[in-house]
């Protein structure tokens, strides 16, 4: 039972790595905190059902989900931070809850408030090694999840792309007078950061069936736990804190009380910022 | 004249004032009750859904003349799924709209909050959905609750699911957060367990999990291992389907059963075959069709298509039948009870409801029957069955 | 008065409590998102003394507001040295680890929640509400508040005038738990139940937009931002099941046009000109 728990472990892991990255992406190179960035999640994960209703295959639903939270991202950064580009870092985070708010309310007008379900993909193909056992979803969820964050990977460092968003990220002024363009650094960033959000929420929808319009902010704050464990600003340090995140969450489900969850993530989160707010992986640019 | 026909008389007497005030016209030209459900939040539809039963019931009243010649006015207030918020929903409607009863609040959480409340105000209010044990036996007299406590469901449930399965040993997967599904899963479906002579392999440590969990992949792998006959399920419905589909990916064949909770969320449909088998309690669901239930569904959908026109309000669940029958109820109260409707009559009105409420064992509602002395539903329990993406009774009604 | 009203005005004053709660700590330039962590300590203490020990409501509000204080010292000790957003994170970690905690404590109802709590008046809020704007108001006029405010402007220039800022934060953070704390114990004992998801992060968010929304440079701000977005969901209900999306469009919309708040210095010397007139 346990090296399938392990399984279990990572699989939900994954999904929580591409909600940390896109967070630590926004927040650690831009030194942005958007809380709303859990809506994206969700955003992603009812444009997935919308497009499958509609009898897409698969790819599609994914590719939607990639394009739509990003675009609602895009339309966060417009409304919450670059109007209050020289306020304090204070108010546009007080505004992307608000913005967050009108997201869930918008998603319930339209989807309601009982729980969405993926339509079937009727695969039922398993993959049996001795006892475990894993389904083609899993394998999906790991593919894309793990082919997005080595994607990701490669983009920020070898990328024209990537080396304006850590020239930006290390110096605004600078990298401006070098001819990169921040405001438009600073929505594909967004644009990213919320794609990856919404493909994890779509994924996270593939396999676990349901979606209500508030399952947003659960998924921030851990996005934001793992973010932190990881190291704010590392890339790479998001990734192992999603799927320890995972890990943790189902040994606690299997071998403790689903009660306590998230009070030992929360607890862990809390001991993190005391002990050691850089994270395991301190990123090298970090502020 | 002796004692004893000095009583008679006393008794005529009261017989007559009592007809008297029957017989009364009703004053104004409004009846008004409030309806305190959740149109926003995490209940949203459900609560739409209330709200549009409540509504059908005052169109079908009001097509055969109102309580008394006067027609019933629904005054809705938005409960929000939230505490906090339905107090300020309550305050509104008993204290601004002048309503004489109030359907609703919605769950367990809020009426914890708003019953208390009530008692202060002196105005009955009819929870349709909070099925938390002893909310309204806490908050006696005004407080009613048009559901069905647990206990009496998980008894006939299991009594009918063993009689199909045959099952010896039973593991129990609970939830930890949501109070009714977790009474259910940790205290109720235990109890009734044991009074049937079955065996709960999970003993007093049920698998765990938390509503609204996205995934139940380890609760399920610990499910497997255990390999029991049959899964009792402390669940909502929503929940419910996610841990048997799980179940079923993990290649589990054992059948689940349940109460009342998790007859929401239409999980046969959403399920197809892989629930079927489920077993649960019920009061009501729309696959009936009996005259009254009839009626309920014909007058629902004219005004489901007007008030919330979105796909997810267009079939009525239980919670329907619940609000229908308690403005049914509460008309039935104020006809018999002789409400004059005035606003010097206010308090006397909201009291007389109560009052008729404290002895309403024989109802004929769709699903009702009247309230016990904890002010909890008194209904027929029906075993369902998922099958073929419906709930179905599980034999005769 | 009518009962509607009255239960309003409760909340508004709950409310500008919590606002007050949040400018406290605001005033020393750190921003918490865990004031719901004190609130529900405060609430959760006070109601055990009042339902399970049988206390009066008054030495139970003392203690529930105290309970909150102290967790503020002892928690402000190690948050403190945390800036920006990791100072954010950190009370945000704070306020979810109490939650969690009372969702699992089972002597205070667990998951079940607490009830049997009664005798908070309207009265009784706004008389902390008037007593602590009054305090507010002392202390704004003080030398401390002279030191708040070059806390605010530069951390070292504060350090070089001989002021242990550390202290100050300290004093601060604890004096924003105790107001919050106090907030929950009217609360608990207002709303007759509480249950654990009354104090959750939305709670702690929503003090602070009050604060930054009303305005942040002076203490009316933060009063007129708690009573504007106490009615205003109030006043939407006609929009029924919209009423949310609303509220949020508002608030990004209101943020967009006045980032410094509605009431700043400026605009309030000038109402105060206004009024008084100049020989």
């Amino acid at each position: 039972m346990f090296e399938q728990q392990v399984i279990n472990g990572i699989t939900l892991g994954s999904t929580y790595a591409l909600v940390a990255i896109g967070y630590t992406l926004v927040l650690g190179v831009l030194n942005k905190l958007n809380l709303a960035h859990g809506e994206l999640f969700m955003v992603g994960a009812f444009t997935g059902i919308a497009v499958a209703r509609l009898g897409a295959p698969l790819p599609v639903s994914l590719v939607a989900a990639f394009a739509v939270s990003g675009l609602v991202a895009v339309a966060i950064e417009r409304s919450c931070f670059y109007p209050l580009r020289n306020a304090s870092f204070l108010s546009p985070m007080l505004s992307t809850i608000a913005f967050g708010i009108l997201l869930q309310n918008l998603v319930s007008q339209f989807f309601g408030s009982d729980p969405s379900r993926f339509p079937d993909t009727g695969s039922s193909f398993q993959l049996t090694l001795g006892t475990l056992t894993v389904s083609a979803i899993h394998i999906v969820i790991l593919a894309t999840a793990f082919g997005l964050m080595i994607g990701i990977d490669l983009l920020i460092r070898k990328t024209r792309w990537g080396i304006a968003v850590r020239a930006t990220s290390d110096d605004a002024e600078t990298a401006a007078q070098q001819g990169m363009h921040p405001s438009r650094v600073t929505m594909t960033t967004f644009f990213v950061s919320g794609a990856l959000a919404g493909v994890a929420g779509m994924l996270t929808t593939l396999v676990y069936s349901q979606v209500t319009p508030h399952i947003g902010i659960r998924q921030g704050l851990i996005g934001m736990v793992a973010m932190v464990i990881g190291g704010l600003g590392n890339l790479r340090g998001a990734m192992i804190g999603g799927l320890a995140i995972g890990l943790v969450e189902t040994m606690n489900d299997a071998y403790f009380s689903a009660g306590y969850r998230d009070l030992v993530i929360f607890a862990i989160f809390f001991a993190f910022l005391i002990v050691k707010p850089e994270g395991l992986f301190p990123a090298h640019h970090s502020r | 004249m002796n004692r004893h026909g000095r009583n008679i008389l006393f008794g005529i007497l009261a017989l007559v004032f009592a007809g008297g005030a029957a017989a009364q016209k009703m004053a104004g030209s409004e009846v008004k009750i409030g309806v305190v459900v959740p149109v926003t939040g995490q209940a949203a539809d459900v609560g739409k859904r209330e709200a549009i039963g409540a509504q059908a019931a005052a169109d079908v009243i009001n097509a055969k003349g109102g309580v008394g010649g006067v027609p019933i006015k629904l005054y809705f207030a938005d409960e929000g799924t939230n505490p906090q918020e339905s107090i300020s929903a309550v305050r509104k409607v008993a204290g601004d709209d002048n309503v004489l009863a109030i359907v609703g609040p919605h769950y367990s959480g809020t009426a914890e909050a708003t019953f208390p409340l009530g008692n202060r105000l002196k105005i009955v209010q009819v929870a349709v959905a909070s099925a938390k044990p002893g909310v309204a036996k806490a908050n006696r007299p005004y407080a009613f609750r048009n559901t069905l406590t647990s206990d009496i469901e998980a008894a006939a449930v299991i009594k009918a699911a063993k009689q199909r399965y045959n099952f010896k040993r039973v593991a129990i997967i609970s939830d930890t957060k949501d109070a009714v599904a977790r009474s259910v899963g940790m205290g109720v479906l235990p109890a009734a367990l044991a009074a049937a002579g079955v065996e709960v392999i999970t003993g007093k440590d049920p698998v765990t999990f938390q509503n609204g969990d996205a995934q139940f992949t380890a609760q399920v792998t610990r499910l497997k291992a255990l390999n029991p006959d049959a899964i009792g399920l402390g669940a909502l419905g929503p929940d419910a389907l996610n841990i048997i589909l799980e179940a079923r990916k993990q290649g589990m064949t054992q059948p689940f059963f349940g109460v009342a909770p998790l007859m929401e969320g239409n999980m046969p449909e959403r399920g197809g075959k892989a629930v079927d088998g489920t077993f649960a309690g019920a009061i009501w669901d729309v696959s009936l069709d009996d005259p009254r239930s009839k009626e309920l569904k014909a007058a629902y959908a004219v005004r489901a298509k007007t008030m919330y026109p979105g796909a997810f309000t267009q079939t009525p669940d239980y919670y329907v039948a619940n609000a229908y029958d308690a403005v049914f109820m509460i008309a039935e109260a104020m006809q018999k009870k002789g409400v004059q409707n005035r606003k010097e009559t206010l308090e006397a009105d909201r009291d007389k409801i109560k009052d008729y409420f404290t002895t309403l064992h024989e109802f004929k509602g769709v699903a009702s029957k009247g309230f016990n002395a904890d002010g909890d539903g008194l209904k027929d329990v029906i075993v369902m069955e998922a099958k073929g993406g419906h709930w179905q009774p599980v034999g005769t009604r | 008065m009518n009962i509607y009203l009255e239960g309003v005005l409760a909340a508004m004053g709950i409310n500008i409590l919590l606002a007050l709660s949040a400018r406290a700590i605001l005033a020393t330039d750190r921003l918490s998102l865990g004031n719901a962590g004190f609130m529900a300590i405060g609430a959760y203490v006070s109601a055990y003394l009042t339902v399970s020990l049988g206390w009066d409501l008054y030495p139970a509000i003392a203690v529930g507001g105290s309970a909150a204080a102290a967790i503020g010292l002892l928690v402000g000790l190690p948050v403190l040295r945390l800036q920006g957003i990791y100072f954010v994170m950190g009370t945000l970690a704070f306020g979810e680890v109490v939650r969690t905690f009372f969702q699992n404590f089972e002597p205070t109802g667990g998951a079940y929640g607490m009830r049997g709590m009664f005798g908070t008046t309207l009265t009784m809020i706004y008389v902390f509400v008037a007593a602590f704007l009054v305090l507010f108001l002392a202390l704004g006029r003080s030398r401390l508040g002279y030191v708040a405010d070059a806390l605010h402007d530069d951390d070292e220039a504060a350090r070089s005038i001989g002021i242990n800022v550390d202290l100050l934060r300290l004093l601060a953070f604890a004096w924003g738990g105790l107001i919050a704390g106090i907030a929950g114990a009217l609360f608990a004992h207002y709303a007759l139940y509480i249950e654990s998801g009354n104090f959750n992060f939305l709670v702690s968010a929503n003090a602070v937009l009050f604060v930054i929304l009303g305005g942040v440079q002076t203490v009316w701000g933060a009063i007129l931002g708690a009573v504007i977005f106490s009615l205003l969901p109030e006043g939407l209900r006609f929009l029924a099941d919209w009423r949310l999306s609303a509220y949020g469009v508002i608030l990004v919309g209101l943020m967009i046009l006045r980032p410094e708040g509605i009431l700043t210095r400026a605009m309030l010397r000038r109402l105060a000109g206004f009024f008084v007139r100049k020989p």
